[in-house]
């Protein structure tokens, strides 16, 4: 028992190690003066943070990316939450349907979506191919299955069909009943699919390149354009690009905790 | 009567943003694609050509064997590691479970162009590893090179690997300690229990697992793209260079491509769903 | 007069009908019951009478108005789920008070707190629903429908979900609070006994039709057909070609026959009785014997089929398991169907 219990701790620990090391080695790589044949570096220094944060390129792409990300999350919590609501409640014969289209993106790659999407809008009436607002759509697209599990799951749990029908029979109007028995409900839950879904739309390449390319620079596609530069910079970057990326998901985890702890908030 | 039909054809109207987002961006181009794969080179001719360029064409066989090959070997070691894993961790107590997850859950993030970089600064060229290992004198590495097979495949199984554990460890936690005590009040032994129950319940979740893994691999982009750029033959960065690079263009035959690539991934993704209803059924 | 008026309701999904051509008609402030297994279509009815179902054919009238075609907000009439449906981001006082914030009545604190009181929730005010336990959950969701002094009163099997104690209680009092208002009342049940208890008229459905109306009373001595003998009273139903060769009589009609379980008696083989001409005797023995706190049923093999006896459990003769023993069966309380 005693041997077993060894060997777990040591495969767990190689594990971690093992997943722990990029990030640690990019960190100190950031952070490193002089390193060339040591094990650790022999110099600290913030400077390459410093050169960074006076990169206007560096705020740019980040006002991009921001742009990117608010726009198409926005919308997808605008049109998503009353279209899943409304088929919920009214028109639930489509469910299938709806979830079928809502799942579809986790079978087809940007790589593939890129392909049909350049196509589609490089020529003909709508020529919108190498500028952001292809890009807003291809991300909505993206966030699509993340956004309907979130506020379908929240609905289910709330049992929303019920709630609205009691709040009808009081006297409340569809829209009333949505407002003030069904969105306080489920708010913390789409934040956490909210929350996902701007982290993942931080960390989108794929499309970013090759729909637009260098013609509206996001801080993924700047980290490409750095990646032959200076090693120290770019380590900074990843490193900030990441602390953003682990703040995200570290809300994301507690609110789950605590939405699993407590269904409903009782404040 | 009559009311309540026109109340339904308001509510029909707030449904149409919705459609025009999933007709436009989703399955409008795969139309386009699909569509556009049965063109000729010239985009007039209608014709099966591409595929058959692509079945003759041992250039655009090989990437596709390439693909294959990083995505089934990346996925089975991951999958390996993490039915491990996702054991051991069972063996610690809840708080550390906690912890342990959060750090897989940390890391799952950590992939596409930023991994890379930090690969490239370890293993690159002149990466710390790479200086450190030849100064100790380790031969081993001598002969590692981080833009080749080896490398895109040591860089897939690290962003595989916690993917892997995350969607494994849950079915563990449906294993329920009543059965293994079941088990030995009948007189099974530990090992027999893992036989005859564990694994065949495990199974369905490992096998969707690595169809999920596989489909990422499969789809992966970023990641090789930083890594090898076009120096390495493999399916997602010939579609991109033959849709989107600056030389060459050929949208038709990358159509084809794509199509190959989408059945393959939804294949995948189709499997694991017959794979967790199982799982679903069997953990009730 | 007729207060609430449902006529030849009918609705299907996918080619089978769930109401099938519904008429019933009730009194104001009656307390009316619709009874029957699930599946058989009286949460449909309920629904439709809220408004929470369209139906295809037919017409819904509340004192006097066509209300088939309105919205449920529209309807004036209150309902309380079986799983409560109270709303989980507001408290007791915010729940009773949302359908007259709706409404913007004023004065809404004082209606609020009357109700409250009615339904015995004070210093609850507070709490929100999942600090409550189910039966609280259930006084509320009550009292929310209450405060808007709707014309009819919905129960969908309300009391489903408690156990056995609370729900004996909340019977009582939701009887209390009904006469104290005099509320027309549907109730949704499953359990024929709540349905005795409670209600003023109750209507037997099975497969989407209401196939016995009556008092309780009236529904439980005179069954109209095998159904509702069967689900109404535990009756015994014996074939008659077999129940006329038991008892040696060629005077009884009909296909089935139905007998209460407490009307019959036993008496030890030998042992005459004592009203030859208002009894038949049926030979048999004790098969099982088993005790429900009060009662004492017999299970009584005879020749043909078995007999269920029920008897009150006081100090006395008991018969062992085993044991011959003659069925004594009053003929005047042999139904034919």
């Amino acid at each position: 028992m005693k041997s077993s219990l060894t060997f777990h701790k040591l495969f767990v620990g190689l594990l971690v190690i093992y997943l722990l090391i990029p990030l640690v080695g990019t960190l100190l790589f950031s952070i490193a003066g002089k390193w060339d044949h040591t094990i650790l570096p022999e110099s600290y220094t913030l400077k390459w943070y410093i050169e960074l944060f006076q990169d206007e390129r560096f705020y740019d792409a980040f006002r991009r990316t921001l742009f990117l990300i608010v726009i198409s999350v926005g919308l997808s919590v605008v049109i998503m939450l009353p279209t899943i609501f409304i088929i919920t409640v009214y028109f639930s014969k489509w469910e299938g349907l709806l979830q079928a289209a809502a799942m579809l993106p986790y079978g087809v790659p940007p790589i593939v979506g890129a392909v049909g999407l350049i196509k589609l809008y490089s020529a003909g009436p709508i020529q919108i191919a190498g500028t952001p607002w292809i890009l807003i759509g291809a991300y909505f697209i993206t966030i699509l299955p993340f956004m309907y599990q979130g506020i379908r799951n929240s609905l289910r749990t709330l049992n929303a069909v019920q709630l609205v029908d009691a709040a009808e029979l009081l006297g409340a109007t569809k829209f009333q009943a949505f407002r003030t028995v069904v969105f306080p409900n489920i708010i913390s839950g789409i934040l956490v699919s909210t929350l996902l879904s701007v982290s993942l739309l931080f960390s989108e390449f794929a499309f970013a390149n090759l729909l637009v390319g260098g013609r509206f620079e996001t801080l993924q596609i700047y980290l490409s354009d750095k990646l032959n530069s200076s090693g120290h910079l770019t380590s900074a970057i990843v490193i900030t690009y990441y602390s953003m990326i682990l703040l995200l998901t570290g809300t994301v985890l507690k609110l789950t905790f605590r939405n699993k702890r407590n269904p409903v908030g009782s404040k | 009567m009559r009311k309540i039909k026109k109340q339904k054809i308001y509510l029909l109207a707030l449904l149409l943003p919705f459609i025009m987002f999933v007709i436009g961006f989703e399955i409008g181009p795969l139309v386009a694609m699909i569509k556009n794969s049965f063109y000729a080179d010239d985009g007039i001719q209608v014709t099966i050509d591409q595929y058959l360029t692509i079945f003759k064409s041992e250039f655009y066989l090989q990437a596709i064997k390439n693909s294959l090959v990083i995505s089934v070997f990346s996925a089975i070691t991951s999958v390996i590691v993490a039915v491990i894993a996702a054991y051991s961790f069972t063996k610690f107590s809840q708080k550390i479970q906690n912890r342990l997850l959060m750090v897989t859950n940390m890391t799952s993030n950590f992939e596409g162009i930023p991994l890379s970089f930090s690969y490239i600064i370890l293993l690159g060229n002149n990466g710390l590893f790479t200086l450190l290992f030849a100064k100790i004198g380790w031969d081993l590495f001598a002969d590692f090179n981080l833009y080749s097979w080896t490398g895109l495949i040591l860089v897939y199984i690290y962003f595989q690997i916690p993917l892997a554990v995350m969607l494994i460890y849950p079915s563990y936690q449906g294993i329920r300690q009543q059965w293994k005590e079941a088990s030995s009040l009948l007189g099974g032994s530990t090992f027999s229990f893992w036989l005859r129950i564990g694994v065949p319940v495990l199974l369905p979740s490992i096998v969707g697992t690595f169809s999920i893994l596989f489909a990422n691999a499969m789809g992966a982009y970023a990641t090789a793209y930083a890594l090898v750029g076009s120096n390495y033959n493999i399916l997602s960065l010939q579609i991109a260079s033959l849709v989107a690079s600056d030389v060459a263009l050929k949208p038709q035959l990358g159509s084809a491509l794509g199509v190959l690539l989408a059945t393959t991934m939804i294949g995948a993704m189709w499997f694991n769903e017959r794979m967790m209803r199982r799982v679903r059924r069997d953990l009730r | 007069m007729s207060y609430v008026t449902i006529e030849q309701v009918t609705k299907g999904y996918d080619n089978q009908l769930v109401l099938n051509n519904i008429s019933l008609t009730l009194k104001k402030g009656e307390f009316a019951t619709l009874l029957g297994q699930s599946g058989c279509g009286k949460s449909t009815l309920l629904r439709s009478i809220a408004g929470l179902e369209d139906v295809d054919v037919g017409r819904i009238l509340i004192d006097g108005k066509d209300i088939t075609d309105l919205s449920p907000r529209q309807r004036e009439v209150g309902m309380v789920f079986q799983s409560y449906a109270l709303f989980p981001n507001m408290n007791v006082f915010d729940n009773i008070a949302y359908g007259l914030k709706m409404k913007k009545v004023k004065n809404l604190k004082s209606k609020v707190n009357n109700m409250i009181d009615m339904v015995d929730l004070i210093g609850k005010e507070e709490s929100y629903p999942h600090q409550l336990s189910g039966g609280q959950q259930q006084r509320v969701a009550l009292a929310r429908a209450l405060v808007m002094e709707p014309k009819v009163l919905l129960l969908d099997e309300p009391l489903s979900a408690l156990d056995a104690k609370i729900r004996k209680s909340l019977q009582k009092e939701l009887k209390r609070i009904q006469k104290e208002l005099d509320i027309t009342t549907i109730f949704v049940t499953h359990d024929q006994e709540e349905a005795m208890t409670m209600s003023d008229r109750i209507f037997v459905m099975n497969k989407g039709q209401v196939v016995q109306s009556g008092s309780p009373s009236e529904i439980y001595t005179s069954p109209v057909n095998t159904f509702v003998a069967k689900f109404i009273g535990n009756y015994n139903v014996c074939n008659m070609e077999v129940f006329r060769k038991l008892v040696r009589t060629t005077e009884l009609k009909g296909n089935e026959v139905a007998i209460r379980p407490e009307v019959l008696q036993l008496v030890s083989v030998g042992e005459d009785s004592l009203d030859l001409q208002g009894n038949w005797e049926i030979k048999g023995f004790v098969k099982d014997v088993s005790m429900a706190g009060n009662v004492l049923r017999y299970e009584v093999e005879t020749e043909e089929c078995a007999f269920h006896v029920d008897y009150l459990h006081h100090r006395g003769e008991m018969f062992e398991q085993g044991a011959r023993v003659q069925i004594l069966v009053p003929k005047k309380e042999c139904i034919m169907l």
